[in-house]
């Protein structure tokens, strides 16, 4: 403190100088998230970036109680859905590439109906069809999500290959009436470099952080991107190319026993598609798991930052699906009133662009017109809204049952001319047990 | 406006608001304030002016920072009224101290005994470098005086911090 007073007469630059660190990555999120929730409706719960909560709260995005009697033999196939709202007082969180306001809808199995300030207002959406679309309704398989196992000993490998310097702690913690989670960390959260990698029922979350990474973000000045002047000894580093971040990611894998490719064609089931995103300060690579040709959302995700080439962040899932067999779908005019009742997530890692005309892509001032003066109607009076569809696209949606079981079934993804409407499971109705209240 | 283009102006955003809340109120109710500040400033997004090509400084930033302080001064005054219903049950002495905390524990301690305004002047400039006319804009006060009572929390500062140091010797 004296050599500081010394040297530095000013205390603005004293006070420069002691400036705390910039929010991180994952407060920023947080912070988001929180503001979506108060800005789409006061009563939404707060959403998380991260994959963890994501999984540790999947089952309260359970709507779908699902009794899933499968059989291998699709000759003689049983499966059945029983499909009605979730625990009002379930959080939910998820990392979906739609948002989290869908995962929202989704936890409570139908349309959200408290969305902004229409708390309370239900909606029916009044759908026709434009001409000439596709209304195939080919048979799906279903997968049933388990966890990748084997935590210790990726936590063992990762804990290696950072050089970090914590022993591996086991706690096994029960989230739910339904889950436990064993967690094998090394470090704390506060750390610069830590590992946690947990057994999560239908998925393994792993997280690796080294601050070391962010070097040179913490030394440049937040507007401007040059250095600031007391981060002189900080050298700038390229961050790898795409191509040596994809491979960084594939060898990462390969260590795992996890055979990937960034060419979709080229992978199977429970193979993963690696896919490069850069932006003006971060480069990311995504690896999802592939089930029936598609590229599921979940996925572990690698970060690096700007003027830095040591992966910063490795976050995410691994899990795998099991093949049940073929499952009879209804086509895209047969499901589209599930829309109404219900919406699924899509399991598919694809940016979909919202529809104007749903809830989620709506702008603000449209929700206002269109629920202005419906407040406090009650249940009643719904507000209706005409939507042409354009396209549907069959697909895979992820379905989640009172068990904690994750599942990725036969679905459809609707858009009008604006973009994605929603997304609901094609599963022939004889498969599905709708609850009353939920319809 | 292009949401996608407010969203990343949002992301930038966030940690100078951040800063500037956890300077400003208690830890529990900082997630809190950030979210009220950002959601209302997706309400207005079309009212805050876009940033120049050329400039370093968003003008969202003060636009949340000001949002946020009026936010912390209706918390405070909700704060103040059922402390005065709840007194019996409040303890009087309850830590106030705000969310962030300065490792130099003499310039904490010197932080702590400025006065709440200059304290925020100062923190304005040093920690959330906004120029002396968005500090302006955010206290709604002139150009004019900000810089007086600048120069003037300077001096208060650097007498604190002198008189601090003597102390310890």
């Amino acid at each position: 403190m004296e050599n500081n007073l010394n040297n530095t007469n000013d205390p603005l630059e004293q006070l420069k100088q002691a400036k705390p660190k910039d929010a991180s990555v994952s407060r920023v999120e947080h912070l988001l998230q929180k503001s979506e929730s108060r800005r789409t409706g006061g009563n939404r719960r707060t959403f998380s970036f991260r994959a963890k909560l994501a999984f540790l709260a999947t089952p309260a995005l359970v709507a779908l109680i699902a009794l899933p009697m499968f059989v291998a033999n699709t000759s003689s196939t049983k499966l059945r859905l029983d499909l009605g709202e979730a625990n009002g007082t379930d959080t939910v969180y998820l990392n979906g590439e739609l948002g989290s306001s869908i995962a929202d809808c989704a936890s409570v199995n139908r349309r959200c109906n408290d969305v902004g300030i229409t708390a309370g207002v239900p909606v029916k959406w009044n759908y026709t069809f434009a001409p000439n679309l596709s209304n195939d309704s080919p048979d799906g398989h279903v997968y049933k999500l388990s966890n990748f196992g084997r935590e210790l000993e990726i936590a063992t490998m990762l804990k290696e290959e950072f050089n970090i310097d914590k022993p591996i702690v086991k706690t096994v913690e029960k989230i739910s009436p339904l889950e436990t989670e064993t967690l094998y960390g090394a470090g704390a959260l506060r750390d610069d470099k830590r590992v946690h990698v947990s057994n999560l029922n239908t998925a393994t979350y792993i997280s690796v952080v080294d601050q070391s990474g962010k070097d040179w973000v913490r030394c440049q000045d937040k507007d401007s991107r040059r250095p600031k002047e007391n981060c002189s000894e900080v050298a700038f580093e390229n961050m790898p190319s795409e191509t040596e971040a994809a491979k960084f990611a594939q060898q990462f894998l390969q260590k795992l026993g996890i055979v990937s490719s960034i060419e979709l064609a080229d992978l199977q089931d429970n193979e993963f598609l690696i896919q490069v995103t850069e932006t003006r300060s971060e480069l990311s690579v995504s690896a999802s798991l592939v089930l029936g040709g598609e590229p599921t959302a979940n996925s572990l995700y690698f970060h690096w930052f700007t003027g830095s080439n040591k992966v910063f962040m490795i976050e995410g899932i691994l899990n795998q699906g099991e093949d049940m067999g073929l499952f009879k779908t209804l086509n895209s005019e047969q499901a589209i009133e599930r829309l109404n009742g219900y919406i699924t997530l899509p399991s598919v890692r694809k940016p979909f662009v919202l529809s104007k005309k749903s809830l989620d892509g709506m702008p603000w001032e449209e929700k206002q017109r269109l629920f202005d003066g419906k407040q406090g109607k009650g249940n009643s009076t719904p507000v209706e809204i005409d939507v042409k569809v354009t396209k549907a696209v069959i697909g895979l949606v992820t379905i989640y049952d009172l068990k904690r079981n994750a599942w990725v079934v036969p679905g459809i993804h609707y858009f009008d001319e604006t973009g994605h409407l929603g997304s609901v499971t094609s599963l022939d109705s004889d498969y599905i047990q709708m609850d009353e209240a939920a319809k | 406006m292009d949401e996608n283009e407010f969203s990343h102006r949002i992301r930038l955003a966030i940690p100078s608001l951040d800063l500037y809340v956890s300077s400003r109120t208690q830890k529990q109710h900082v997630d809190d304030v950030c979210s009220d500040a950002i959601a209302i400033a997706w309400q207005k997004r079309h009212k805050i002016p876009r940033q120049a090509i050329d400039a370093t400084h968003d003008p969202l930033v003060p636009f949340l920072i000001l949002t946020a302080r009026n936010l912390i001064r209706n918390l405070e005054r909700r704060l103040s009224t059922r402390n005065r219903h709840l007194k019996d049950l409040i303890p009087q002495d309850a830590p106030s101290a705000e969310a962030v905390v300065l490792e130099d524990s003499n310039l904490n301690q010197a932080m702590q005994l400025m006065k709440a305004k200059d304290r925020e002047l100062l923190l304005l400039l040093a920690w959330n470098e906004l120029s002396i006319a968005e500090i302006a804009l955010v206290l709604k006060i002139s150009k004019a005086t900000v810089s007086v009572r600048l120069n003037r929390a300077r001096k208060r500062l650097s007498d604190i911090l002198q008189e601090l140091s003597q102390e310890e010797h």
